[in-house]
């Protein structure tokens, strides 16, 4: 069980995390439970509609999520969210979202958010809000480069070393999900299955 | 007449957001930049490791950009293509060294400001920083797409879609950079090259 300071903090780790090292102090004095929501959620889909907010930054507390969209009508799954990942909304934000994009609940999930239009939160801490949408918005792009650049590397070894990281997810992600997420066929999936189980 | 860096900027800026070019804070923040800046065809705008990074407005000229990836690899990007702001998105967003180059292959003209300067003066106004934010959602969108691209689309029509957009890349970037941006290995790309 997390208690509701310990997401707090977990949030709040997060953040400083996000933001560039010269700004990392306008978090110092900030006390972010007032402004915090929490949001549970089962096995499903989870839009923006759900979580009644615009715009906002957040931390994965429990559960597992993929992020899936649509390409040419046919889905793809770019990544996973799990325990103590940042998430951003960002991505799946209805106004700009040419690619259908939405995230796929494997794992009931429990998460923490900050949202970043609140106009109280603003008020009381302008600059460190703006930082934060500043830096939020770059990093949705980067978010996307990471994942590109995962794609760069070999496949076997990467794909190796994933699903040796990720064997947790083997039992809730099925394997066409695993498989279209590591652009591997179903076939090496399976083989590189057997090599992360066996090395360890 | 020429236009003068600050406007060059303003209208790149007036086309992507639909402001007028006369609009206050874009030609202010269009001051900061520093410019023109000329290169000559192989010339870095710049290097992996810069300790310095500046986010480019590229004015004339054509080049790529390569990423170095995890693996010590280094992987094509993206092009380099006039009208286009282009930087370290790493080093942008938490300063350190640049994992990234970028090299002209024709003669260029750009502009630059430090990621320094950017981040103040973004911060400190928030007309412009509502502009970047809505400019930055559409490319949160491009990037996705380029993702699916890679991952999703049939890989001989990719390579031809490319080679119709830079002609010559071949010549400009080696087999494995191209490859990884594909997320092919070398000799499924020389593959692709091959059948298309």
């Amino acid at each position: 069980m997390t208690l509701p300071n310990e997401k707090s903090t977990l949030l709040k780790d997060k953040l400083r995390n996000l933001l560039h090292p010269s700004q990392i102090e306008l978090l110092n004095n900030v006390r972010l439970s007032p402004y915090i929501h929490h949001l549970q959620r089962d096995k499903g889909v989870l839009s923006t509609a759900d979580f009644g907010i615009h715009e906002f930054v957040g931390v994965i507390v429990r559960g597992t999520l993929g992020v899936k969209h649509d390409f040419e009508t046919r889905g793809a799954i770019t990544h996973f969210y799990q325990k103590g990942d940042l998430i951003l909304s960002l991505e799946i934000d209805e106004a700009l979202n040419r690619q259908g994009t939405f995230w796929q609940i494997y794992e009931e999930v429990d998460i923490v958010l900050l949202p970043l239009q609140s106009k109280q939160w603003q008020s009381d801490y302008p600059q460190c809000s703006s930082t934060l949408i500043t830096q939020a918005s770059l990093m949705a792009a980067y978010v996307y480069q990471k994942h590109i650049n995962n794609l760069g590397l070999d496949r076997k070894s990467y794909s190796v070393n994933w699903l040796r990281e990720n064997k947790r997810l083997l039992g809730l992600v099925p394997r066409a999900d695993l498989a279209n997420y590591l652009d591997i066929s179903k076939t090496s999936l399976k083989s590189f299955i057997k090599i992360a189980l066996l090395d360890g | 007449m020429a236009k003068t860096g600050e406007k060059v900027i303003a209208t790149r800026l007036s086309q992507m957001t639909g402001l007028p070019e006369d609009t206050d804070f874009l030609l202010d923040f269009a001051e900061q930049f520093e410019g023109p800046i000329h290169f000559e065809a192989n010339e870095q705008l710049w290097s992996t490791g810069d300790r310095v990074g500046y986010l480019w407005y590229i004015h004339f000229g054509y080049g790529f950009d390569r990423i170095l990836l995890e693996d010590g690899t280094k992987m094509l990007n993206g092009m380099t293509e006039p009208g286009l702001f282009v930087c370290d998105e790493k080093s942008l967003l938490w300063g350190g060294l640049s994992k990234t180059d970028c090299i002209m292959y024709t003669p260029g003209t750009a502009y630059r400001i430090s990621h320094n300067a950017w981040r103040d003066y973004v911060l400190n106004n928030e007309q412009m920083r509502n502009v970047l934010l809505n400019i930055n959602a559409h490319f949160v969108q491009m990037r996705k797409l380029r993702l699916l691209k890679m991952k999703m689309m049939d890989k001989v029509a990719y390579w031809k879609y490319i080679q119709d957009r830079f002609p010559g890349i071949e010549k400009y970037c080696s087999q494995t950079e191209i490859a990884k941006y594909f997320g092919v290995s070398k000799s499924t790309m020389h593959r692709i090259m091959k059948s298309s």
